[in-house]
């Protein structure tokens, strides 16, 4: 989903590091697979809280609500799919500890995403179905992950890998161009691409600093490019390899041609 | 059921070729039902692979429950019901960091998480799972064994106790988390002498603050008889000295069999600790009067420092009462940190740290005929019930529901 990469690319950074199921949110047995729960057994809120209760009744029971309320029989694969990466968000605020992430902005981004040029929902029936829709998404996603919530970012590898580099190739070369910022802006690029689940958090950071140092073409001295064991790389990351290489720079610049593709679109 | 009968218009599809198409949305109530109870999380099993001994612990962090594995090798667990009463925020933050936090941390003296289990949604429970924090199984803990008159620890076995305390600190204190919950019903001990820190549900990371900003954690934390007297006095820029005060708590505990200071409000506690360790000055803690609550708080004056004269009664070793003095200090930058203490004398001189095993294998039928009595321990019972008000939480439970 471009609609929302942030939340996309969170919850799918996680599953890089398990055997994990490849298909499970784009059907429909994801979605509507969540336990519906009892609304006499709920809480209310406000004083319309019959209405709502009435209508939670409709909507509460089922993820799809969201997709339901906002836009019936129209495009629902792309409502689930927004509706797990809103969920996403969501508990990626809450893993994350930002207390800025609130259920209400979540709500607002995914909303005003799929329907742009809206103003924000009010506290209306369909803010309620979609707050519950994303609460039960959230349980749906935990489960999936069997709780496995701690996820391995290639950034802080890439931080640490550059923060050698700077030493090794020296302040000279290494401020005459923007090598850094290259490297962070492919590893934020790649996870618009679902190929970045493929590999370790290490040997992304690998593959994402080599294209900017090759696109700058920036030689690390003391190595040699025609000896593998003498590559730069191999003191920071061991089990890397030249194919890994290779195969991990295509992988980025394909999100490039999906970039011209959708413009072109 | 009459919610029920809106899912059937619910959009849910039949199979995955034609999401999407309005033919695919309908799905039976009978159906629906069905396939949600079938619903198969392959990385989140159910709970009933466990059967359920009996509840071992309550208090408004949920439940807990002795369990035994059905399969396998039939091994006991502790199975933490995880509480989902704001049932609107989704899953509740404190459950997800210590979820995480207990992830995290995997060492000798930090207890077990397995797993987190899950019941099957069906018609019972209105289609909702309730969620499980399964642990390795521990036989007893510090409050209970502290409260049995019949077990009798050794000098060197308290070593070995309050070692492995520091041990399991200096631990999760490199791997930046902070427990914020010390207390002895906290600490518990296998049959065969190993201590694991328990209880993450208040656990957080904690992180340097650089240059002049601060940090700014909720000072709500920690059990009141435990909590240092930076966090009764406001700070929110605090770290692991937190744990290292409550850790001397349960030291002076080892000898005294009952907490040193059992205040029933935040003045009352803040009074004992004066009255123990000194009043608190600029002199003696440089920084203390600009803690929120220095001024406004009525803090006993020309309180001299009392730590070594009266623990001594009881604690007899002379290197004993000097690392106890070095924990109960009262600047949080003085005190003792878990590294330090590991290396004092206490630790290095005779009689050294011993296994505790043996002296827990001779309780060991002691035990299960205490737990037969009726509940002793009134006294602080009713202790812990006056301490309703300050804590989320529970004071109750301690010493009673997690005795074996």
């Amino acid at each position: 989903m471009t609609s929302c990469p942030v939340a996309a690319t969170r919850s799918a950074d996680r599953r890089s590091s398990r055997p994990a199921p490849t298909t499970y949110w784009s059907g429909r047995q994801t979605v509507s697979s969540v336990p519906t729960r009892l609304p006499s057994k709920r809480r209310t809120w406000g004083r319309n809280s019959a209405r709502k209760n009435q209508h939670e009744k409709r909507f509460g029971c089922n993820v799809v609500a969201a997709a339901r309320g906002v836009e019936q029989g129209a495009d629902h694969e792309a409502h689930r799919l927004s509706l797990i990466a809103a969920s996403s968000l969501y508990l990626a605020g809450k893993i994350k500890e930002d207390e800025t992430v609130k259920i209400r902005d979540v709500i607002n981004v995914a909303y005003c995403t799929l329907n742009r040029g809206n103003a924000p929902l009010d506290l209306n029936d369909e803010y309620w179905s979609m707050r519950d829709a994303i609460v039960q998404a959230e349980l749906l996603i935990t489960r999936t992950l069997g709780f496995d919530l701690n996820i391995d970012l290639a950034h802080k590898y890439l931080l640490h890998y550059m923060k050698t580099l700077q030493d090794w190739v020296g302040p000279e070369v290494w401020n005459s161009v923007p090598i850094a910022k290259a490297a962070a802006s492919y590893l934020q690029d790649f996870h618009h691409s679902a190929n970045i689940l493929k590999y370790k958090p290490t040997h992304v950071a690998i593959g994402c600093l080599s294209l900017a140092l090759q696109t700058y073409g920036i030689q690390v001295p003391l190595t040699d490019e025609s000896d593998e064991s003498a590559m730069w790389y191999k003191p920071l990351v061991k089990d890397f390899t030249r194919e890994n290489q290779w195969e991990i720079i295509e992988n980025v610049i394909e999100v490039y041609k999906h970039e011209a593709f959708l413009k072109a679109a | 059921m009459a919610h029920m009968s809106h899912m059937l218009q619910q959009p849910s599809g039949s199979t995955p070729s034609n999401v999407g198409s309005s033919s695919s949305r309908t799905m039976s109530l009978m159906e629906k039902q069905k396939y949600i109870e079938d619903y198969d999380f392959p990385y989140c099993d159910e709970s009933n692979k466990y059967e359920k001994v009996a509840k071992i612990g309550q208090g408004t962090f949920g439940e807990v429950f002795k369990a035994r594995e059905k399969k396998g090798n039939k091994k006991f667990v502790a199975m933490k019901k995880v509480l989902m009463d704001n049932e609107k925020e989704g899953f509740p933050i404190t459950a997800l960091r210590e979820i995480r936090i207990l992830q995290l941390l995997k060492h000798e003296n930090v207890v077990n998480l397995i797993e987190i289990c899950r019941t099957k949604a069906t018609a019972t429970n209105g289609y909702r799972s309730t969620f499980y924090l399964v642990f390795d199984f521990c036989e007893h803990d510090l409050a209970g064994l502290l409260s049995n008159v019949n077990v009798k620890f050794s000098l060197g076995e308290i070593k070995k106790v309050m070692q492995q305390l520091l041990n399991g600190l200096y631990y999760i204190h490199s791997n930046k988390i902070l427990h914020r919950d010390m207390k002895a019903a906290n600490v518990l001990i296998t049959k065969h002498g190993i201590l694991k820190l328990a209880d993450f549900g208040l656990a957080r990371a904690f992180s340097i603050p650089k240059n002049e900003s601060k940090n700014r954690y909720t000072n709500r934390v920690v059990t009141l008889w435990y909590r240092p007297p930076e966090l009764l006095l406001g700070d929110r820029n605090y770290g692991p000295p937190v744990d290292m005060w409550g850790a001397g708590c349960i030291m002076a505990e080892m000898w005294t069999r009952s907490p040193i200071m059992q205040g029933n409000t935040e003045q009352q506690q803040l009074t004992f600790i004066s009255q123990l360790c000194g009043s608190f000055t600029p002199d003696v803690w440089p920084g203390v009067e600009e803690l929120e609550l220095y001024k406004s708080i009525e803090l006993p004056k020309n309180q001299k420092r009392r730590v070594k004269e009266r623990l001594r009664p009881y604690v007899k070793d002379q290197t004993g009462c000097d690392l106890l003095d070095k924990l109960l200090t009262l600047d949080p930058k003085k005190r003792i940190d878990a590294d330090t203490a590991l290396n004092h004398d206490f630790f290095w001189t005779d009689p050294m740290p011993s296994d505790l095993s043996k002296m827990l294998s001779q309780h060991l039928q002691s035990m299960f005929e205490y737990l037969a009595q009726p509940r002793r321990s009134n006294q602080m019972r009713n202790y812990h019930q006056q301490l309703t008000t300050m804590n989320q939480k529970p004071q109750d439970n301690s010493m009673i529901d997690r005795v074996w």
